[in-house]
Order: C-alpha cells, then structure tokens, then sequence
C-alpha cells in the first residue's frame, strides 16, 4: 500500500504528500499520465528524426555545393551557398529555428540573403506548427496542470474534506502551500520517466547533445517547472474565489485561453498595428532603386574611362596587360564606391528597422508578458538557442564568414572579390594559350556555425525566468488572501 | 483547569450573518469529561451552526466558544488541538484506502501512527480488515461514518463533537456507533453531537438540550427525562418555546444570559 508515512514534517508536507497520492491514485492521473507521456515521447521522437534527417539533407547540399566548384578556374566565380546547421535542441524547442532563412550564398561583399526556411518549404507544418516539449509543456501540460488545480478548493469544500482539515487544525497558508506543492509534484515527477526516455532516444539515435544542449535542456525543463507552478497557483486562488467547482473550472479554463492562446498573439497583434516596422522587401526594394541608379550613371562613366584607357592615346601605352589592370582597377573602383553607397543606404535602413523592431518588441514582449506562456515561450526559446537571436547570430557569423571569404579571394585573385559588379578579362592570342587552373574547392574557407554561449542566453532569459518564479508566488499569496475569508463549510 | 472543568463550553456564543440572519443567539452549554450531551433540534435551529463555531470554521459575533478551557477565537490551533469532528456525512478521500484516510488525519493532528495502530482504530469502529484497503468510495455510508470515528480516536482529543452522526444510518450501524459512543464517553472524553434523532438522544445522552431558532431553549438530565416522554417535549418546545416553557428559570447560574434552562417536574 502506498503511504503518506515519511518523514512526517510540517502539516503542508502532509498535505502535500496526501494530494500527490490522492493525483496518483485517481483515475485522471492515468490518463494525463498516459497521454503527457506519449506527447513527450513523441516529441523526442520526431525531433530525432527531424534532426538526422535535417543533418543528411545539410551534408549533401554541402557536397552538392562543392561539386558545383569542381572545373571553376577563378575564384571570383565562387560564391557558397552556407547554411545553418541543425541543431539538436530546436527540435525539442523549435522558436524560430523553422521560421528563419537558413541558407545564403555568399559573395566576398554585398547584401546577403538568407532563405530557405524550413516553414517556406513545408507550408503545412507552418499552418499547423510542430509538435515540441515546449508545445508539450506550454499546451498540454499547462492545460492538465489548470484541470489538477481548479478545484483545489472549492472541491474540497464540496466534498466535505475541508471542513475535516481545518477543523483539526490545520493553517490555511499549510493547505494551500501542501495542495500546490503536491499537485505540481503529481503532474511532473512521473513526466520525469518519459523525460529519461526521451532522452535516452535521443542517445541511441545519434542526435549529438552536447552537455552544452542537455545544461540548457535542463534549464528549459525548469522554466517548465516554474510555468506549471504558476498556473497550478493561479487555478488554487480560482478554486478560492468560489463555491462550486463547476464555476472555478469555467473559470480556470477562461483564463488559461486567455493566458496561454490569446495574450501572446493579441500583444503581438497590438504591436504591429501601434508600432510597425520597415520590412526587408521595402529594404531590398530601396536598395534595387539606389543601385538601378548608381548603375545608370556608372555605366556612362565607365564606358568614357574605358574608352580613355584602350583606346588610341590611352594610358598605360600599348601593353594589353597593363590596360586591362587598369581597366579592371577602375572596375573595382566603381564597384567598391558602389558597394560603399549601397552599403551606406542599406546599413541606415537596417538601423532604422532595428530601431523599430526593437520599440516593437520590447512593446509586444511587455504586454505578452503578462501571460505566464509567454514568458515560458520565451525563456525556453533563449535557453535553447532558438530565440530570435538565433537570426541575428546566423546573420553576424554569416557577415563574418564573407569577411573570411573576401579576404581568402584577394589573397587568391589578385586584390579583387566577388559581388558587386562586373569584371572583364582579356585574352590575348599570343599563340597556345594556357589552360586555367581549377581551384581547389578544398582550400575555400568552411563556414563553421559557433553555438552561441549559454551565458548571454541566461541574462536575455533572466527576466522570464524571475517572472516565472514571481508569479506562482503572486497567485500563492492571493490565494491566501482570498482564503482567508473562505467560508470552509 | 481542574479535571472536573467542562471541556466543551459555550458561553453567551451568537452568531448573525450578514444577511441579518441570528443564527445562534446568546447560547451558552458546558459539557464535562465522560459526558454525552445531545443537542436536539429542526432543521435550521443553529445546531451545525454551532458546531461550526467550536470549530472556527466560522467567527462569532459575541460571545465564546471553550475546549479544554482554551478560547477558540483567540487561539484556536491550540483549542483545535484539543478536539476531534465527526460531520453528518464523513466525505473523506475517495481515491484514498481507509488506512491513508486515517494516516493522513492522523498525522494532520501531530501524530504518527504505526500500522498497527492504524488498524486497531479501524477495528475498534468495527471495520473488517478487509475494508482496511478499500478506496473510500467504495464505502457505503455507514463504513465512511466508522472511518470518520477512527479519525477522531486516532486524534486522541479529548472532546468530540459529532454532527448528527446517525442520520442516514440503519439501525444496526446507529445501534454500533451508539456503542462505539458511550465507549469513548466511559473513556472520560466529552461528546457534543447534534441530531434529529429522539431516541438515539435520550439513549445515549447525559443531558439533552432543545435548540430553536438559534436559542438553547431547554435542558435535561438523563435522571430528568426517565419519566419523560422525550419526542413530546421536544415538538411542544420546537413548536412553541415561549408557551411550554411553564417556568423557565436562570439554569445553574453559571450562565444566566438569555439561554434558559428548564427544569421538568
């Protein structure tokens, strides 16, 4: 037989340790069990999928990559297409990982690109998202934990128990603490069984969790932890505000749509409409009318200088050489004051939508907060590296990455890169001309995606995760005050 | 407190409700260790209500409330401490055997039973071992009042009070908690218990007392209520206090108030 008996201890613990057994032994907890457990293990399960078959189709468009290289005799002609590895832990916690371009090509200068997201290729799973632990967690769990607390109280009160409890003596404060301590116990320690054998999955699989991604696994599963204590505590001081549980799981339920489905997409929605910012189409769109008109007086510039130098009186006298590195210096010229303009332009633009995004974030993450689901959206997805950071890395290794490239193309080429405008090559038929070399595509720099610390990811979510403990705190102690006038009988 | 001091004592205990209602008025009783003392009254007459103050599940509105001498209103863990409760309908954990009910009140109340122990009381109460692991709401009525009882003896408190513990009870299982009562009553503890019943009461109780409209409106000894026919004072005072009072007196003095004490001759 299963035993309160233990340690004894403060009468909360007593409580705490009926109500868990009391959730164990009922025939709910079977079935919250069982289906918790299979979400969870399905989760796992089609994120190691996900994950292997996401890492064979990066490797073989790597490969597809080079071997397009093979037989290219001028570096310059080289432009790779990089891509964001997968990572293990987005497929527990997706975030953004789907939603952001993975892929760019890149050039030794000029705008880059990034395309390819997982949702743009597969629009059905955009529609219907994913199943992940944090879905699991923030849904499905959230919704349990709502249905375990709703009638904390109030059942109690109905079933006559809690005229029994207090009339032996028990303190409110115990009562309240005991029953969300136990429930919450109820609801994760046996997750803790599926949890292991997801895990254990994800081993046998071949998914490579370093202790890196099991650290900031762990961390996600607390700020799960502290979401179910928050919405255990808010649907205790529901079950307080009532006589009937009919009404609390009314109630309880009204606030957990509220909480969990409304608010976060609604202070989305508010934000956008009260702080919009400048897309990067209108971006690309400003930048292709600055650089049809740059072009447009480059090209008339370009054919007088070029006339000047190979035509007749031309510098350089009459050595072809010399006047095609003219030719092909004041190209470069052209291109780099082009590029400079551009970059100028688009550089102003980018600040200015980072300034909006920021006033729109900071606008749509305030009021969002407001929901505990939220804040554990967004805690897990900085824990697991799949917040909307991720894109501002991506987007500052790729930059660094084309810095790597051009510098190797220089090296290679001559003081030229690729991108950002023409060159031109002259053949001089002094007899058997000789057969350019191909490159190496082995010599060409590997983009390699550096995970981003924990560290700064801890502070970005430390705010989450301090009102992920402040809430269950919150609604323990209006509970409390709620019950103090609770009539018990 | 001296050992023939009451352990449950009411003193001028009033209760009105917010709605204007006077629920208890002026109630004033003591009962005294090995006693039983059967409060009778309709539905409405301030019985439960009166419990519930002696169990701070509700505060009142003058006057106290005593167990084992202790006020309930100014300290009433520790009065608590000195009680246990039997409701009308004992609804313990369904989900939960007899043996984890009992466990879990039992250590609620600061102790920490062995099995043994644990048992026994369900024994004494007369539940078959069997039963001991049997989920709560497999219970029928009777089996979850025995369990409620093995609470309150696990609790050890010396003062009982019961809330119309037989109602809803066959004979058999009404005759088995009577005995089960005068039992703990000859163990020296004090028992309060409400009822409907006219027969169980003048059975059991040392004294009974009448309740109606909120006031304790008679009282009588079981020497008093030999000769009597109990069922017909209690409809005459139910029906109409005021007129069969006859000669309503002060009581013992002790607690004069408005609670009268009637003597029968």
């Amino acid at each position: 037989m299963a035993t309160l008996s233990g340690r004894g201890g403060p009468s909360w613990r007593i409580v705490a340790r009926r109500e868990l057994l009391d959730i164990v032994v009922s025939p709910k907890f079977a079935w919250t069990f069982a289906v918790s457990a299979t979400l969870i293990l399905l989760a796992f399960w089609v994120g190691a999928r996900g994950f292997l078959l996401e890492q064979r189709r990066h490797e073989a468009a790597r490969a597809a990559d080079l071997r397009q290289m093979r037989g290219v005799t001028d570096w310059l002609e080289v432009s790779p297409l990089v891509s964001l590895p997968p990572q293990p832990l987005e497929t527990l916690v997706a975030g953004v990982a789907n939603d952001i371009g993975r892929n760019a090509t890149v050039e030794g200068r000029g705008a880059i690109a990034t395309t390819g997201s997982r949702y743009a290729s597969e629009p059905v799973a955009a529609l219907l998202r994913v199943l992940d632990l944090e879905f699991v967690f923030r849904v499905v769990l959230g919704l349990f934990a709502v249905l375990l607390g709703y009638d904390a109280v109030c059942g109690e009160r109905a079933r006559g128990t809690l005229r029994l409890c207090f009339a032996g003596g028990l303190e409110r404060a115990s009562f309240l603490g005991g029953k969300i301590v136990g429930a919450l116990a109820g609801l994760t320690l046996p997750l803790l069984v599926p949890i292991g054998l997801g895990a254990l999955l994800f081993r046998l699989a071949g998914v490579p969790m370093a202790a890196l991604d099991w650290a900031r696994l762990a961390l996600v599963l607390l700020a799960g932890l502290l979401y179910l204590a928050t919405l255990l505590a808010l649907s205790t001081w529901i079950s307080a505000l009532v006589r009937q549980p009919a009404h609390a799981f009314f109630l309880a339920l009204s606030a957990w749509v509220l909480l969990v489905l409304v608010t976060p997409r609604a202070a989305v929605s508010l934000a956008a409409h009260r702080s919009p910012v400048l897309s990067r189409d209108a971006i690309a769109a400003e930048r292709a009318r600055l650089q049809t008109e740059i072009w447009a007086r480059d090209r008339a510039t370009f054919r007088d200088r070029v006339e000047g130098i190979l035509g007749p009186g031309s510098i350089g006298g009459h050595d072809p050489q010399q006047r095609m590195a003219e030719v092909n210096r004041f190209i470069e010229e052209q291109s780099s004051e082009r590029e400079r303009r551009l970059g100028e332009l688009e550089r102003s633009l980018l600040e200015r939508r980072e300034a909006q995004q920021k006033t729109q974030r900071r606008l749509a993450f305030g009021l969002a907060r407001v929901s505990p689901a939220a804040c554990f959206t967004l805690a897990a997805a900085e824990l697991a590296g799949t917040s909307l950071a991720l894109e501002d890395e991506l987007r500052a290794q790729l930059a660094r990455y084309q810095e790597e490239l051009g510098r190797f193309q220089m090296a290679k080429s001559g003081g030229r890169r690729s991108g950002g405008g023409m060159r031109l090559r002259i053949a001089i038929d002094d007899g058997e001309p000789e057969a350019p070399k191909p490159i190496d595509p082995a010599e060409l720099p590997a983009f390699r995606w550096q995970s981003p610390n924990l560290l700064p990811a801890l502070s970005r979510s430390a705010g989450d995760l301090a009102l992920l403990l402040a809430f269950p705190l919150v609604f323990y102690a209006a509970a409390f005050v709620t019950f103090q006038r609770y009539d018990l009988r | 407190m001296t050992p023939t001091s009451p352990l449950l004592e009411a003193v001028a205990l009033s209760k009105r409700y917010e709605d204007g209602l006077l629920a208890v008025d002026a109630v004033s009783f003591a009962v005294a260790p090995g006693e039983i003392y059967a409060m009778l009254g309709g539905n409405g007459a301030g019985k439960s209500t009166t419990i519930h103050l002696f169990l701070d599940l509700i505060r009142p509105t003058s006057g106290s409330a005593r167990i084992a001498g202790v006020s309930v209103q100014e300290e009433p863990l520790r009065a608590k401490a000195e009680v246990a409760y039997v409701a009308e309908n004992v609804e313990l954990y369904g989900e939960l055997t007899a043996l984890q009910n009992v466990e879990f009140f039992a250590r609620l109340a600061g102790h920490r039973p062995s099995a043994g122990e644990l048992a026994a009381a369900l024994r004494r109460v007369g539940l078959e071992d069997e039963a001991h692991r049997r989920r709560l709401k497999t219970f029928s009525k009777g089996m979850r009042q025995k369990t409620g009882l093995a609470v309150a003896i696990l609790k050890g408190a010396p003062a009982l009070i019961l809330d119309e513990p037989t109602s809803g009870l066959d004979p058999r299982a009404a005759w088995e908690l009577g005995r089960l009562l005068v039992g703990l009553r000859d163990e020296g503890r004090a028992i309060l218990m409400s009822t409907h019943d006219v027969f169980r009461a003048k059975q059991l109780a040392d004294r009974v007392g009448i309740m109606s409209r909120g006031r304790l409106v008679a009282e009588w000894t079981r020497a008093e209520l030999l000769a009597q026919d109990l069922e017909e004072l209690y409809l005459r005072w139910v029906e109409a206090p005021g007129a069969a009072t006859g000669e309503a007196s002060g009581g013992d003095g002790s607690s004069a108030g408005e609670t009268a004490r009637t003597e029968v001759a």
